[in-house]
């Protein structure tokens, strides 16, 4: 499975992606922001991303919104990965179309598994 | 003799007489204007306004009468109050019920008319009445005087309840928010003990934490392999992060709380700023960002240490917000009042809505480029309480795409050294338990020149200015133990101490009757904002020239 990984914090994704990498078993791409997520998801074509909301620049209900738009992109699952404080926010993605949400910190014990089964149809 | 029957709403008469609260109070111009007025149009020597109580009349004013009540059980007024229009006697002593009555007889009364004062709930409760020592009547303009009187003088029992009713309800509310005042200081005071205790507590689990990380990244307790250096490295990077969060917490509580004592005196500005470019360097370096500095000889009032972490904090924004390979410059300007520090970027702006929550606390940019911006939204916040204690101000230039200045103003030391020295033997008392307005006004005073004693309580200023009378007292109105009230009414009554100018800090604005109690020699009043620095400095300067012998300009 290829995770794409988009959070602005370099500690954050690092976790990430040795959770997902050490327990799911997944390739895993990493941007640093939005615009670099739209691109890397329209390249590598993952199986989901995971979306950090508050970025500085293109924040991660834009890029959602900007993904959902592109036609390469559209179908692509996204995971948002945010800070309780953005429950609410979340909350309003998932209804238009998010796949989940994970908030921070998470467990990177347990961050693959949550991620399959949020994945499973 | 017969006394007059008991009226059949006895119990709400005395109620409605009870609500107005006019029994036993102090004569009125009002009411005796009235009594004179039937006096003089009935051409009678003997004018009253009675009131009925439960066991006596009562007079309220009284023309021609020398003794303040009487006996319910004698009064001809208890009969009036019975009827609703003029009782009228025409002749006492043919008057069957009152021609045995001791007051006839003692008086020598004949002729009585009275009008009952009837409020509008119909309830009568006292009378407008005349009296006359011989036998006589009234004309029909006299009666109808009578009655108009009666009306008035209940217009004016009417007048006076809601007065009364209006200060009561006035007073409940000046009550009430001050109670509402004190209750939000101690919610305000709550919250913050409640986020410096919560923060200590933080502190000591997490220092176990870094304490052990850095134990691992060290190797001491086992080599690590590059991974697990590196999972070490994130978790040991970001535990001192977040010690960096919780001591600006700390740091800021206690500034806001101003429990920070400042260390304020004539500084070289050059060292502080040679000190934060110093600190700020490697981190600027690692975005290949250069920082120019402009040399200055200024010198300033204030805190080094403190100064030097507002220009870090400015500096440590600044080379964030820049785009890599940036320019940020640090210059000053200084004139004889005031030093201005400016730190001035050349990243994305900041747009207006933004610059005007910059200040408060957790806050933070949403800069367009995506460097990462740990911080923890508290810094300006920290340097605007900073900068404030110093006197001073802070503030922002930005326009989007342009970069921003970020600048703060002190009080610059020339200001102080041009002006001709103050006498010796001048000193400023400072009665005030606010530990930042103590270190605001005393640092402004001591750089005048001007010694500066400081008192933290009403007794403790009053036994200050009986060891040595001040040539200026600056008075704070609250205080521990005695007030601001208290201390000036003590000083009035010292023969030595009531020419003493006086400055008198206030939260609220004062009313005259305050102001009144509040004189003594010359005096000032100011209202306790942090906007007033220069109407500060002129009110002092004007009151300490009076101590010196000049003239109150």
């Amino acid at each position: 499975m290829k995770a794409l990984v988009v959070d602005d914090e370099e500690d954050v994704r690092y976790v990430a992606r040795l959770s997902l990498h050490r327990f799911g078993g997944m390739t895993v791409i990493e941007a640093r922001n939005g615009e670099e997520g739209i691109a890397y998801a329209k390249k590598e074509q993952p199986d989901f991303i995971l979306l950090d909301i508050m970025m500085p620049g293109k924040d991660g209900a834009a890029t959602f919104h900007e993904l959902r738009a592109g036609t390469d992109t559209a179908e692509i699952p996204i995971v948002f990965l945010t800070a309780k404080s953005m429950a609410e926010e979340a909350q309003r993605l998932i209804h238009l179309g998010a796949k989940g949400v994970l908030f921070k910190p998470f467990n990177p014990m347990t961050l693959a598994s949550e991620i399959t089964a949020i994945l499973r149809p | 003799m017969q006394t007059a029957v008991i009226p059949e709403n006895e119990g709400a008469r005395l109620a409605a007489l009870h609500r107005y609260g006019i029994l036993d109070t102090p004569p009125e111009d009002a009411f005796d204007e009235l009594a004179r007025l039937a006096s003089m149009i009935c051409a009678t020597p003997i004018a009253l306004i009675t009131l009925v109580g439960e066991t006596r009349q009562w007079f309220k004013a009284r023309i021609g009468v020398p003794v303040q009540e009487l006996s319910r059980e004698i009064a001809v007024c208890a009969h009036t109050i019975l009827g609703n229009d003029l009782f009228i006697v025409a002749d006492a002593l043919q008057d069957p019920r009152f021609s045995d009555n001791p007051l006839v007889a003692s008086t020598k009364l004949r002729f009585y008319a009275g009008a009952p004062l009837t409020t509008t709930d119909g309830h009568n409760l006292g009378t407008l009445c005349v009296m006359d020592h011989h036998p006589r009547t009234l004309d029909d303009a006299q009666k109808s005087a009578l009655r108009a009187l009666a009306r008035q003088a209940v217009a004016q029992l009417d007048l006076r309840k809601q007065m009364a009713e209006r200060a009561r309800a006035e007073e409940a509310l000046r009550d009430s928010e001050s109670r509402i005042a004190l209750i939000l200081d101690e919610v305000e005071q709550m919250k913050r003990d409640f986020v410096a205790s919560v923060s200590h507590e933080l502190r000591t689990p997490l220092t176990s934490i870094r304490g052990s990380l850095g134990l691992l990244a060290s190797g001491v307790v086992g080599e690590l392999n590059e991974e697990a250096t590196r999972v070490v490295g994130v978790a040991e990077r970001n535990s001192i992060r977040l010690m960096g969060l919780i001591n600006d917490i700390l740091d800021f509580e206690k500034l806001d709380n101003g429990r920070v004592e400042l260390d304020i005196r004539p500084v070289a500005l050059r060292p502080i700023l040679e000190k934060a470019v110093d600190m700020i360097r490697s981190v600027a370096a690692r975005d290949r960002i250069r920082i120019e500095v402009q040399a200055t000889d200024a010198r300033v009032l204030g805190d080094d240490a403190r100064l030097a972490q507002v220009v870090v904090n400015l500096l440590s924004n600044a080379v964030k917000y820049s785009h890599r390979g940036g320019v940020v410059t640090l210059s000053v300007r200084w004139g004889s009042t005031w030093t201005e520090v400016r730190v001035k970027d050349r990243g994305g702006g900041i747009p207006a809505e933004a610059q005007r929550k910059l200040f408060q606390r957790f806050s933070q940019i949403d800069a367009s480029d995506s460097r990462p911006k740990p911080g923890t939204g508290l810094g300006l916040a920290i340097c605007t309480a900073i900068v404030e204690q110093h006197g001073g101000e802070i503030g922002v230039e930005s326009a989007l795409g342009e970069g921003s200045t970020f600048w703060f103003r002190i009080h610059s030391v020339a200001e102080y050294a041009e002006k001709k020295p103050l006498l010796p033997d001048v000193d400023v008392l400072l009665l005030d338990d606010d530990a930042a307005l103590i270190d605001r006004v005393s640092a402004q005073l001591a750089a005048a020149g001007v010694p500066v004693r400081v008192a933290r309580s009403g007794e403790a200023g009053l036994a200050a200015a009986a060891e040595k009378t001040p040539g200026l007292i600056v008075l704070d109105l609250q205080l521990p133990g005695i007030d601001g009230f208290g201390v000036v009414s003590k000083l009035r009554s010292d023969p030595r101490r009531r020419d003493v100018p006086l400055l008198v800090y206030s939260k609220s604005d004062l009313t005259t009757a305050e102001r009144n109690r509040l004189q003594l020699g010359p005096t000032r009043f100011l209202k306790k904002t942090r906007a007033n620095d220069a109407e500060f400095r002129a009110a002092v300067g004007q009151l300490l020239d009076y101590s010196r012998g000049g003239e109150l300009t």
